[in-house]
């Protein structure tokens, strides 16, 4: 396949920029187009940042941070987890695939797990063929307003929004 | 103008085997004339490495750092610390980890060179956006927060206190000296419990170190260990603690009487009150939820009555702020109900009184032989008469095979029953007295010699499970059945377990602290460290981990006081995060959603200027409130949103 993706990862400080550190340490091997940007916390990665990148020609994004229970930051990874659901619903509504923005918990030892997960990754946006960001045409006006009312949000009608199933999942998670 | 410094890190050859340097290079000589000085070394790292970079930044008066080589995670710290020490403000540099992220983990030379200029150029255009940071700096707070006012409680505040610390010791009743001052005699040498309480009490009364909080709970906790900021709230006492002395004159007139939780309800007190003779502070307290004059109506009664004008009826309830650097949780146990034991073990009994007549829980007998109890030590049935023979169920609640919440053994009762059989023999030399026990706890130096001591008389009867013992009603007796044996008893104690307060569980949440097994708090370590908690800073004592006895608790406290000791010393500077949260104020939109995701409670609205405020010692910097913030005021120093933006732009 000719294709080679672009995909960003946001990577939280404690974990997994570490695991990230830890895969380069045993000289695993991952796709160039694989850029890591670096956040103290899961919890810090605005809405915004995930649909810049699209825009900017990301075709896969991923956020990584600690496991649940394990934030540096007691439960960024949770906020972090609550606005990946509620942007999953506007990625979903702009036509951008569930595979191409991806939530991961990879801590500080797994760099395997970060080998494995984002070599899954590069190969699911693979597949999909470059992305047709329609926020691109519908851009800026509406797009920019879903966003800002993405991030208006309080956790608790995120939640609202959720049906039961997504709500279970965070609910198990928590 | 900026003066940038790009440095390229050989790292021995582990980059350069894979990235070509020379074209790098050139391709960072091209980026901006901003860029003063491009360099190179095999180890920058190295202490040669990082002279060569110290002077380098002198020399050229740089203004900014590009480091092209490994892992900020590595060497950021060690940059940080050489441009510090060369006047280059340490937040102005840019780490590009081409060695993890790159050289390592890329198959091809060419693909490797391309995606080092991306990372290349996106750090370079995050640099030109960050912004000097100053290091914060506060003095670590040597105080500590004593939440509990038992043994444990009194023996941590009183060590740290002799050590010149200050101590604020918070107590929920309106007397101190918990669970061991309603003891009469403590075994194994059958010593008076009040009297070896007595002078410590006194101390933590007088000691100029100590600040003692009666009737109080702590309410909130902001901060980290060497700077908590905790919230106390002080109920009203409605008595003044500096005029009255207790001298009983208000009780006589209080129209209201009601049962003394202190004595078990095994007697009455009234709405004002002194729950026993000495106890400390020896102040009477009001009791808000009986009072007729707080409950609006007409009552005056004990105001009129003092003679000291001591009743203080304008008493408010109030929320203290205190700063601490430690938080010792003592907050002990509490009674096991006694009816959760006996349901469905009982027949004859007509109701709740003509149990308590005959059957009674270790705690209410504790009470019932105390000088200071209810018929002033003497052991007496409801009707006057004194009990002739005994019969003391071990395990009663506790060692439960049915209910795993009450599984646990709390291994002081078995040597507590055993002191029964002595006090009650040294009072009623002819008693009859049975033990009926699965097992015995037995578990000091001193338990056996103890358990050996007690009269050949006793009666000791084995059962396979307490839980099938039978108590039926047997004229004025009590029938027992355990087992295969029946016995009669005049008076029956039942040994329960120690259990948690139910309080654990929100004191829990407010400390975020962890409710362990059995629901007592849960120790950071339960060999190495079981005076810790998981959050560093908050330490336990005494039964509050666990049911220990008094010579146990005394050990835990004493450990709990010597970590705040030994971790925190006076004068002692603490680095803050630099990297914090700021909000534009003109921005704000009042709406407060940053308040409630902030897990470290740094946010707080001010309601005056209608705007969230942002605590910078309590904010440790994780963003997430930024990434939360409608209007988007609010700035994390360091990550800002323009910063990542830019990266995000750059690396695609
Ligand atoms: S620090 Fe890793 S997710 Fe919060």
């Amino acid at each position: 396949m000719d294709f080679k993706p672009k995909i960003v990862i946001f990577v939280c400080n404690w974990c997994s920029y570490a695991a990230a550190d830890g895969a380069g340490m045993k000289r695993a091997k991952y796709p160039a187009g694989i850029k890591l940007i670096r956040v103290m916390c899961s919890g810090r990665v605005d809405p915004q940042f995930i649909l810049q990148a699209f825009h900017q020609g990301a075709d896969g994004v991923m956020i990584m941070g600690c496991h649940p229970g394990d934030c540096h930051y007691k439960e960024g990874n949770y906020k972090a987890l609550r606005r990946a659901k509620l942007l999953q619903k506007i990625l979903d509504q702009l036509g951008v695939e569930g595979d191409r923005f991806k939530l991961e918990w990879v801590s500080a030892s797994e760099a395997d797990r970060f080998i494995k997960v984002v070599n899954e990754m590069y190969e699911n946006v693979q597949k999909l063929g470059p992305l047709d960001y329609k926020a691109d045409t519908l851009f800026s006006s509406e797009v920019a307003e879903t966003v800002e009312q993405g991030s208006e949000t309080t956790p608790e009608s995120v939640t609202e929004t959720l049906d039961n199933n997504e709500t279970e999942e965070i609910e198990q998670i928590l | 103008m900026a003066q940038i410094g790009a440095f390229l890190c050989n790292c021995g050859e582990n980059i350069t085997k894979t990235v070509d340097y020379e074209k790098l290079k050139e391709y960072v000589s091209s980026l901006s004339d901003s860029i003063k000085l491009i360099d190179t070394h095999k180890l920058l790292c190295s202490a040669d490495g990082q002279k060569f970079l110290g002077d380098k930044i002198k020399e050229n008066k740089l203004s900014h750092l590009l480091i092209v080589g490994c892992s900020p995670k590595q060497h950021e710290v060690t940059f940080q610390k050489v441009a510090r020490e060369s006047d280059l403000n340490p937040y102005l540099i840019a780490m590009v980890n081409i060695r993890e992220q790159c050289a390592y983990v890329t198959e091809d030379p060419a693909e490797a060179l391309e995606k080092a200029k991306k990372m290349v150029k996106a750090s370079f255009e995050r640099l030109l956006l960050q912004e000097p940071l100053r290091k914060n700096e506060i003095v670590t707070n040597p105080d500590a927060v004593v939440i509990g006012a038992g043994v444990a409680g009194i023996e941590a505040a009183l060590l740290l206190a002799h050590k010149n610390r200050k101590v604020f010791l918070v107590e929920k009743n309106p007397n101190i000296g918990g669970m061991v001052t309603r003891q009469e005699e403590l075994y194994p040498n059958l010593e008076c419990a009040t009297c070896m309480m007595e002078p410590k009490m006194d101390e933590i009364i007088h000691n100029d170190n100590i600040q003692l909080f009666t009737l109080s709970q702590v309410k909130e906790v902001k901060g980290f260990a060497g700077n908590f900021e905790v919230t106390i709230q002080k109920n009203a006492r409605y008595v003044s603690e500096t005029a009255c002395f207790g001298c009983a004159l208000c009780f006589e007139v209080c129209p209201v009487t009601v049962p003394n939780e202190y004595n078990e309800n095994l007697n009455t007190r009234k709405a004002v009150y002194v729950p026993y003779q000495g106890a400390l502070p020896f102040v009477a307290a009001v009791d808000k939820e009986h009072c007729l004059k707080l409950k609006g109506q007409e009552c005056n009664k004990c105001v009129e009555a003092c003679t000291l004008g001591a009743m203080e009826f304008t008493q408010k309830d109030e929320e203290i702020k205190i700063n601490a650097g430690a938080i010792i949780v003592a907050t002990g146990h509490t009674s096991f109900d006694k009816m959760k034991f006996l349901e469905s073990k009982l027949s004859g009994f007509k109701d709740e009184s003509g149990i308590n007549e005959r059957i009674y829980s270790n705690f209410e007998f504790e009470r019932l032989i105390a000088q200071t109890g209810p018929t002033s030590g003497e052991i007496k049935l409801d009707d006057g008469s004194v009990p002739q023979s005994f019969a003391i169920i071990h395990c009663a609640g506790g060692r439960s095979s049915k209910e795993k919440e009450n599984e646990l053994c709390s291994s002081v009762c078995c040597m507590a029953a055993f002191k029964y059989n002595k006090m009650i023999r040294s009072k009623i030399e002819t008693a009859k007295i049975h033990h009926i026990y699965k097992e015995f706890t037995l578990n000091t130096k001193y338990d056996m010699k103890f358990f050996n001591s007690i009269s050949k008389e006793t009666g000791l009867i084995r059962v396979d499970d307490t839980e099938k013992i039978e108590f039926s009603k047997k004229g004025k007796q009590v029938k027992i059945k355990a087992g295969s044996e029946t016995i009669q008893a005049d008076m029956v104690i039942l040994m329960l377990p120690l259990v948690p307060p139910s309080t654990n569980k929100e004191l829990a949440e407010i400390l975020e602290i962890s409710e362990g097994e059995y629901k007592f708090f849960k120790e950071e370590h339960v060999r190495i460290n079981p005076s810790g908690t998981e959050i560093k800073g908050i330490y336990l004592a005494g039964t509050a981990q666990s049911p220990k006895d008094v010579a146990e608790s005394t050990s835990h406290a004493a450990s709990a006081a010597a970590k705040v000791l030994s971790v925190l010393q006076p004068g002692e500077k603490m680095e803050l995060e630099s990297i914090t949260a700021v909000i534009n104020e003109d921005l704000c939109g009042a709406c407060k959603v940053c308040n409630s995701l902030c897990p470290y409670k740094a946010i707080s609205f001010d309601k005056e200027k209608q705007v969230s405020v942002i605590e910078e010692v309590l904010c440790v910097g994780c963003g997430t409130c930024v990434a939360g913030c409608p209007s988007g005021c609010i700035t994390a120093k360091h990550f800002k949103d323009d910063q990542i933006l830019t990266e995000i732009r750059e690396v695609l």
